[in-house]
């Protein structure tokens, strides 16, 4: 039997168009973005820096990542054409910091807002958790602000640095934030010191302990859903983040990445519905992104032992997305004592990219749902062509029964249609970003 | 569509959009009158669904009277109504849950969704969740697929011709409008949109997608984006641009209709005039900057530590009509010029192709809403001077155009 099934809260619509047997249980699943908007033709023929305040425009919630993702594309454009491009170790600090808050504003609105809900006995997620994850991500937001002006869609850093110049002021206020967010991780997700959360290394104990997490995974458990939503344990981390480098992870083993292995298909028609996703591999297999691979590729123990156990199925999914987040605060907190004020925030470029004849740029960035890369050409400092590749199109690429992508391998066996969507939000869904 | 964009583009240059900010006492008196008489009848209505009432959130949270006054007071100002109203828009405030919200999700990114989730003032957070009877939005209902569908339609049935409908995206209309379809049926954009206009009390266009098509109508325009005043006929429609829009002035228009039961006096391009009333420039922290001929000249450089002003790398604040500068974002928290990042003119039509970036305003062909194409600091090559010269006879136009459509005013 053929079932349409519409996914919203995603940040736009998505179908998903299951083939299920006589007892309900799912052969094989199609997911179809039917929305477009063209932004990468939209880039071609402007001036290069238009792409600054065009490309977070992409996404509401991750338009920080491409953001910092054009600014590096830029930046690598310098420094293939020759030339030395120079950013302050304080220029630095202040992007990842505000990366780092978009992600994990990010974890905590999918947490309570989208994965709850699709838990059977969590579907009413009660107003007071509603109210404090609004609170955490309002935190976020501000914690932004103070640096990169407003959030969504800031535009704040150019390639050679950032605009802003803060004073010690605003290094407060963000520190001050950063203690909120810490205090609403520990009161709600995981009832310990964050610092304790972070240094966790068995499962068992996490299981164990106090707070939403924990609560989730034992119920997960108890619906005996710990092992849905097993893939094909491909990992992929296309660009360095916080918490550490790129690379890829073939089930525990651990090598290197080259984006120009990356390859991009244009996108086909499902079951007669027009869909405008670009299927993506890498040397032609599916790879997992997001906080599941970052945690694989960084040997995470905690995240590892969760593998061994369950494979890489929803639940490892989900601890390891929200340790992250805890990770995250932790870090931030760190380079935010680092940050030197006196250094500067901006060093000019060399040259301006109108002077560079033709060259090709590369970004990866590390956003909330995995590896976001954007590629440009640019003829005398106009945009040639700029590709974009999103974490969702990693994850939810669609291939066929027998080379299935990513959430398809997830999705086909899964018992029935309200596991698949528990499977299908476990992966954290835009559908924005995919079809741009 | 050409024709109907080249309309607005004359709209944008025409003289329209000027804010009187004080009509004398007899209009306030009149005007004071009217909304008492509608808060009585609004509050004899039950509040919709089971949606609390204010104070007891207010209290549940620990806020007190005190901080919600505050709110009230500042929200009262951005509304250009004098002290004087402030009781009425705390009784605003207080039965804002007998408005009932549709909000639809069309060609976007949800970043005025995710900008209206943490929306500002001590207690807006509550205000948007526990008071605003927002029936249906896509992206942050619990329902889903079918069940969300039904939901639509139940709002659309229960508060006929009652609901405030906001719009968040652009419509794509090439390709017969395939490329964005909703819902189980699948219906296009465009046709969803008419379907659920149709019983509206009022469209509000949020974001500048909505407004002019916004990002996704950039040249080459793909997908033939284009606003929702653009489809939508015989429906009074609210135009709040920005990218994202400024929260507070989408609850200032929820709390100006709650008020008045009408939509705020607009301006040429249907923004209220209360927040689309006056120029970026015109409010500016860094204006004196600009009046005193200091500018940033390169980031980074000394100017730029100094907060100095961002007109020559690329600032488009002067030409700009919105109140960022004034309430700022992310709970009055910051805004781009904070940091040191010009205006990049995000309310605007074509800001997308204009605006955005670098350019100083001379180089991005920008025509001033005062009738000539401005020319950059350098080019009078007078420097300092010339400079003030510039910012006195914006001021100067600015005033003699004042209070031009004074006269159509909400009475």
């Amino acid at each position: 039997m053929k079932i349409e099934r519409l996914v919203e809260r995603i940040e736009g619509e998505a179908t998903l168009v299951l083939d299920t047997s006589g007892d309900g249980s799912i052969r094989f699943a199609e997911i179809v973005f039917p929305h477009f908007r063209g932004m990468e033709r939209i880039l071609e023929r402007k001036e290069a820096l238009d792409a600054l305040a065009i490309t977070p425009r992409v996404c509401g919630i991750c338009g920080h990542a491409h953001l910092i993702a054009t600014v590096k594309a830029m930046e690598s454009c310098y420094e293939n054409a020759g030339y030395r491009l120079e950013v302050s170790p304080k220029a630095h600090a202040i992007r990842n910091l505000t990366l780092a808050l978009e992600i994990v504003q990010n974890h905590f609105k999918w947490f309570y807002l989208t994965l709850l809900p699709s838990v059977p006995g969590f579907e009413k997620t009660d107003d007071s958790s509603i109210l404090i994850v609004h609170k955490a991500a309002s935190l976020c937001a501000k914690a932004i602000a103070h640096l990169a002006g407003q959030w969504p869609h800031t535009s704040y850093a150019i390639p050679g640095g950032v605009m802003c110049d803060p004073t010690n002021l605003e290094l407060l206020q963000v520190e001050s934030i950063l203690h909120s967010l810490g205090g609403i991780f520990e009161t709600k997700l995981l009832k310990m010191p964050l610092e304790e959360s972070v240094h966790m290394a068995s499962a068992e104990r996490l299981f164990e302990s106090e707070g939403d997490l924990p609560e989730l995974m034992r119920r997960i458990k108890s619906l005996k859903w710990e092992r849905l939503g097993q893939s094909h344990d491909r990992f992929i981390v296309l660009g360095d983040h916080l918490l550490g480098p790129s690379g890829k992870a073939l089930r525990t083993r651990i090598s290197s990445v080259d984006p120009d292995a990356i390859d991009e298909e244009e996108p086909t028609p499902v079951q007669g519905h027009k869909n405008h996703a670009k299927v993506v591999r890498y040397r032609g297999d599916f790879y997992e992104t997001g906080p599941l691979a970052r945690a694989m590729v960084l040997k995470d123990p905690l995240v590892r032992g969760m593998r061994r156990r369950y494979k890489d199925a929803s639940l490892t999914r989900i601890a390891a997305r929200m340790l992250e987040t805890a990770k995250l605060l932790v870090r931030c907190k760190t380079i935010l004592k680092e940050i030197d004020l006196s250094q500067p925030s901006y060093i000019e470029p060399p040259v301006r990219l109108s002077d560079i004849d033709s060259v090709r740029g590369f970004g990866a960035v590390e956003a909330a749902r995995g590896s976001l890369t954007h590629t440009v050409h640019l003829r005398r400092g106009k945009i040639a062509r700029y590709c974009i590749v999103t974490p969702t199109q990693w994850n939810l690429a669609g291939g066929t029964v027998q080379r299935p992508g990513i959430a398809q391998k997830a999705l086909i066996g899964l018992p029935d249609e309200t596991a698949a969507e528990f499977v299908f939000r476990s992966f954290d869904v835009c559908s924005v970003c995919t079809t741009q | 569509m050409t024709d109907k964009r080249e309309a607005v583009k004359k709209l944008f240059t025409e003289k329209s959009a000027r804010v009187d900010t004080n009509r004398g006492d007899i209009y306030y008196q009149r005007l004071y009158a009217q909304c008492k008489k509608r808060l009585e009848e609004l509050k004899k209505l039950e509040p919709l669904g089971n949606k609390v009432e204010l104070s007891e959130v207010l209290s549940d949270e620990g806020y007190d009277r005190r901080d919600f006054m505050k709110w009230v007071s500042a929200t009262t100002a951005m509304l250009m109504l004098p002290s004087f109203f402030e009781p009425l828009v705390a009784e605003a405030a207080e039965v804002m849950n007998r408005v009932p919200v549709i909000w639809l999700e069309l060609q976007d990114c949800a970043g005025n969704t995710e900008a209206l989730l943490r929306s500002d003032g001590p207690k807006i957070d509550e205000i948007i969740l526990d008071i605003i009877s927002l029936e249906f939005n896509e992206t942050i209902m619990v329902a889903a697929g079918h069940q969300a569908e039904e939901q639509l339609h139940d709002a659309m049935e229960t508060f006929k011709g009652k609901y405030l409908l906001f719009v968040e995206g652009a419509i794509p209309t090439a390709m017969n409008g395939n490329y964005g379809t909703i819902g189980p049926s699948g219906e296009t954009f465009e046709e969803h949109l008419v379907r659920i206009a149709e019983h509206a009390a009022a469209l509000v266009a949020v974001g500048t997608c909505a407004t002019f098509g916004g990002v996704p109508a950039a040249a080459p325009n793909p997908t033939g984006a284009v606003g929702v005043m653009d489809i939508v006929r015989g429906k009074p429609i609210i135009n709040i641009p920005a990218c994202p829009a400024n929260p507070a002035n989408m609850v200032g228009v929820i709390l100006h209709y709650v008020l008045t039961g009408q939509v705020p006096e607009l301006d040429s391009l249907l923004r209220p005039k209360f927040a689309f009333g006056y120029r970026i420039h015109d409010n500016c922290e860094r204006r004196a900057h600009f009046d005193a001929g200091e500018f940033v000249e390169e980031w980074g450089d000394e100017g730029a530590k100094n907060n100095f002003c961002l007109y020559k790398v690329g600032c488009k604040g002067p030409m700009t009509f919105n109140n960022c500068s004034i309430i700022r974002y992310n709970e009055s928290v910051n805004w781009p010029v904070g940091v040191g990042h010009g205006c990049i003119g995000c309310s605007e039509p074509d800001f997308w192709d204009k605006y955005a970036y670098e350019r100083p305003m001379a180089d991005a062909n920008i025509k001033a809403p005062t009738g000539g194409v401005e020319k950059t600091v350098d080019e009078f090559g007078l420097g300092v001077l010339t400079a003030t010269a510039v910012g006195i006879g914006i001021h100067a136009a600015a005033s003699a155009l004042a209070g031009k459509k004074s006269d159509e005013g909400e009475a």
